[in-house]
């Protein structure tokens, strides 16, 4: 083999991007959502922290309720002057936060195409407290999202609290090396200590996934409070 | 002597390069690194290891008939930073019987392999070591080891390397029935290089890897790859083969015969390299193929010089390159050409301050 005349562009390094995709509804208020404010600035430092987690991942926040918003757009978490709060409101929408994740996993992936990085896989780390008050129409918006023929289709791990049922998560979560990783608050516990601890598991997951080799994807373990609800994937 | 002179005359080199240094005084390959923006010794970046003594920067070189090898290996900043030591790992000698030959062994450590420092570094020991001895035990005495030889050597290395006492030398504290195989992971690229040149013309290789080790040949003002480029695509897919199996798998190396041609070189790194190089054709490639153009010396500043330890933000992995020069050497090197730094070169000490 011979070099080729044309010059690569594409050496940049590698990034992993990470969108943590959060019921913002109504039942989150209180004890939940204070949680969540506790636990993202603290998500926030702890990447900023480390150079190099930092160098090699990008975090996005999307929140829910009768729409979706992007609260944090990808990026650097030392580049992010502070974390904004969350705050609860309204239904559960989970149709408007698979719509809107998609276009903006698209749109991030030419972004950083563009800044000449090669991207790995997302992954989506979807909490929920409760059902989707969308129930005849959120499944096409999440087929449209891990569809195969979406080349960045994310990895989706996804978390329930409170009111959210051992099915739906199964059902979000998709298969990574062979196994579904969705996690459901076990009984007896409280919402908001559950959901601190999964924050901080997404903390972990993410500082150590940058730090593996290449990175490669570092799936949370033994999320405390938790159940894992993982399923062999059998296709 | 006016250092100050010498460190401008040579930061006059590395910007017509188009190239910076670090406050750690590293070659500047793209974008800088927070991690070295200050000096190693005030940054609190920077720690020593707190696990097996092993050193962050290990260097050998000389010549192996008509052939020249350098090869360094430096630790990374994301080991740097947690107090962890170098996981990547090189080996080579000279094998002089039935002829003279150069065996290389490149190792590369799996981070959450907990045992990965041993294994790596036990791979390389027990690869080359065994193909310098079925080199000597060849029968018809005409080097003619072939993949399927060197498949064997790898099955043989990934056995032995899970077996050891826990009072060897830097072994695991447990013992190897109590430990699982995939806690040494280590990639390997076996290399096999004839030292005089073929009646074909150029020097021949043979190389059997397991993993990411990528090699390159010098080709034009670039490189070209040799193994497999698998970092394609639109999104990269990190997934890494590695030694040691299980006993009752078989080793299945990639393979590469070709030939350095005279003048030429080859380089064969750990992946630690592999966003830099790419392919062999990234504007960084070019930049190291300037670098790594013929031999340098002194050592003590090769690893300064050769951009072996570089510095680019986002690159925080071990870098391990073995360089192996075929002859007529050039006898330029970009930090050549001035008269003050040929004598600092020369010297084998630091200048004295005036």
């Amino acid at each position: 083999m011979t070099a080729t005349e044309v010059q690569q562009d594409d050496d940049g390094v590698q990034v992993l991007p990470f969108y943590i995709v959060l019921d913002e509804s109504g039942s989150m208020s209180g004890a939940s959502i204070q949680a969540v404010n506790d636990a993202l600035p603290e998500l926030w430092s702890a990447i900023a922290a480390d150079p190099n987690v930092d160098a090699k991942t990008r975090v996005s926040i999307i929140t829910f309720t009768d729409d979706a918003t992007v609260l944090v757009p990808l990026t650097e978490m030392s580049k992010l002057p502070s974390m904004p709060g969350v705050s609860a409101k309204g239904a559960t929408s989970f149709g408007a936060a698979f719509r809107l994740l998609r276009n903006t996993i698209e749109n991030d992936m030419r972004d950083l195409k563009n800044q000449g990085l090669q991207r790995i896989r997302p992954v989506c780390f979807f909490i929920s407290d409760g059902e989707p008050t969308d129930p005849a129409t959120w499944k096409s918006e999440y087929n449209k999202l891990v569809d195969p023929s979406f080349k960045f289709a994310p990895v989706i791990i996804a978390f329930g609290v409170a009111g959210a049922t051992a099915k739906t998560i199964k059902e979000i979560a998709t298969p990574y090396k062979g196994r579904v990783y969705g996690y459901l608050m076990d009984d007896g516990q409280s919402p908001g200590p559950v959901l601190r601890e999964i924050i901080d598991s997404l903390t972990q997951s993410i500082v150590s996934s940058a730090r593996s080799e290449n990175p490669t994807l570092v799936v949370p373990q033994n999320v405390p409070g938790t159940i894992e609800l993982g399923v062999i994937d059998d296709d | 002597m006016d250092t100050g002179k010498i460190a401008r005359k040579r930061d006059a080199v590395l910007a017509r390069l188009g190239l910076g240094r670090s406050a750690n005084d590293q070659v500047v390959l793209g974008e800088p690194s927070p991690m070295n923006v200050k000096t190693w010794w005030t940054s609190g970046y920077h720690k020593v290891h707190s696990e097996l003594p092993r050193s962050s920067v290990e260097y050998d070189f000389g010549t192996c008939g008509d052939l020249a090898i350098f090869g360094a290996t430096s630790r990374g900043t994301k080991h740097q930073f947690r107090s962890t030591p170098n996981q990547d790992a090189f080996s080579f000698c000279s094998i002089e019987s039935p002829s003279k030959h150069l065996a290389i062994a490149v190792c590369d450590g799996v981070s959450q392999a907990k045992f990965s420092s041993y294994g790596f570094r036990r791979l390389a020991r027990e690869a080359v070591t065994r193909l310098g001895k079925a080199m000597q035990d060849d029968s018809d005495g005409s080097a003619a080891l072939e993949q399927t030889q060197f498949t064997a050597i790898l099955q043989e290395a990934s056995t032995a390397m899970k077996t050891w006492s826990v009072t060897d030398l830097d072994a695991p504290k447990q013992p190897p029935e109590e430990t699982d195989y995939k806690d040494l992971s280590s990639t390997i690229a076996l290399v096999l290089i004839d030292a005089t040149q073929s009646d074909e013309g150029g020097y021949r290789i043979r190389a059997a890897f397991v993993g990411d080790s990528p090699i390159y040949l010098a080709s034009n003002d670039a490189y070209a790859i040799q193994t497999p480029f698998t970092k394609g695509g639109d999104l990269v897919e990190n997934s890494t083969s590695a030694l040691p199996i299980k006993s009752e798998e078989a080793v299945r190396p990639g393979w590469i015969d070709t030939r350095i041609p005279a003048g030429s070189h080859l380089v064969i790194t750990t992946d630690g390299f592999s966003n830099a190089l790419r392919e062999g054709n990234t504007k960084h490639a070019r930049v190291l193929r300037k670098l790594w153009s013929s031999p340098t010396g002194p050592v003590a500043l090769a690893l300064n010089v050769t951009g072996i330890d570089f510095d680019r933000r986002g690159e925080d992995d071990d870098r391990t390159a073995v360089i192996v020069w075929a002859p007529p050497f050039s006898e330029i090197t970009p930090m050549q050409g001035t008269p003050a730094i040929d004598r600092w070169a020369a010297s084998t000490s630091p200048p004295m301050q005036p």
